[in-house]
């Protein structure tokens, strides 16, 4: 399969040459990074490591440079696109998994650091994790898909699907985009994956943030909701 | 209504087309984007010009004075409004959205092409 991996980085000079170091260990992945039009010197940074840089002239948030990526992944006609944050939570190492379970025929494989209890050694404040848990129950109740990381950023998706996603008006790399692919009747896994605590930079989500992004996950699952009654076939 | 409250509507709605006018003479802005403008205008010099209709539609709806059910419809036009605005910035958003990832891509493989 040919994979490419989209690494969207805001302000990530601290941490994207560490990731990119590593990544040159996996020659078999080709990878760009969508820089989301940083401020400081995150693209002088990925460029002493590769070219392979994408500069978006305005800053379009994290679901719009991932989606850049998507739209050249279309471009390029590559099998699978898997999403990883440049911020270094996560390891090159772990994507093997992410595509084994595209190869046993999952759609969307998605990176869990809770899937396993006895391998996980991750820890997450307490509103983060009552934020996730909530996601996990709409998410259940409105489809059925079983998710015990719901908000993990590391994500393999099929050429079938990230191929709806790179043109999409609302079709986002967030949970309610899971389950608009769930009601569908996508086939969606999870894999126990290790991550690691961020080691420099910002983070898109703040805990402050947590609560607001339980109301606009509430409120867009519903809209998946009723924009997906009555279509329950994979067609579009 | 008051012969006043008419004469201040008309007034209003005679100033916003003068300054419709003066923007498109001055090519600011495209005028089929302001036929809803020349609609509301025209809304409100028929509604002072004619006072039945007011007079008809409050007791249709039973509100007190037809002064009241004028701005009542105003209010009607202005949510609209607001709501097509609306509807237009999402769209507007998601085409600069689109058009920025088109250059940023287009950027890139040219200047993979020429490497």
């Amino acid at each position: 399969m040919k994979v490419l991996l989209v690494i969207p980085a805001y302000n990530e000079e601290e941490s994207i040459g560490s990731l990119l170091e590593e990544l040159r260990d996996f020659p078999e992945y080709d990878y760009i990074v969508i820089n989301d039009c940083s401020s400081d010197s995150t693209e002088n940074v990925v460029l002493q490591y590769t070219n392979k840089i994408i500069n978006l002239p305005i800053n379009l948030g994290l679901s719009g440079a991932i989606q850049t990526g998507m739209v050249y992944a279309k471009r390029n006609d590559y099998d699978v696109c898997v999403q990883i944050d440049g911020d270094g939570q996560h390891m090159p190492s772990e994507i093997q998994k992410l595509i084994a379970e595209l190869e046993n025929g999952a759609d969307i494989a998605m990176g869990s650091r809770f899937l396993d209890k006895e391998q996980n050694t991750y820890e997450q404040s307490f509103l983060r994790d009552l934020g996730a848990k909530y996601i996990s129950f709409l998410m259940r109740i409105l489809s059925g898909l079983k998710l015990t990381d719901p908000t993990s950023g590391m994500r393999a998706f099929k050429k079938e699907v990230y191929a709806q996603m790179a043109n999409a008006v609302n079709e986002r790399p967030e949970p309610d985009t899971i389950l608009y692919f769930a009601r569908r009747k996508y086939k969606i896994t999870e894999v126990q994956v290790t991550m690691r605590e961020r080691m420099a930079g910002e983070s898109y989500l703040t805990t402050s943030k947590a609560v607001k992004y339980m109301l606009n996950n509430s409120l867009s699952f519903f809209y998946v909701f009723v924009k997906t009654l009555g279509r329950k076939g994979k067609t579009r | 209504m008051t012969v006043f409250f008419q004469t201040l509507l008309i007034i209003f709605g005679l100033l916003l087309f003068g300054f419709i006018l003066i923007r498109i003479v001055k090519s600011k802005i495209i005028f089929t984007d302001f036929n809803y403008w020349l609609f509301f205008i025209l809304f409100l010099i028929v509604l002072a010009a004619f006072p039945h209709l007011p007079y008809f539609i409050a007791h249709l709806i039973g509100v007190y004075s037809e002064t009241n059910t004028v701005f009542f419809l105003v209010i009607a036009m202005l949510i609209l409004l607001t709501l097509s605005l609306s509807f237009r910035v999402s769209q507007l958003n998601r085409k600069i959205i689109e058009l920025t990832q088109r250059i940023a891509v287009f950027d890139y493989e040219h200047s993979r092409k020429q490497d």
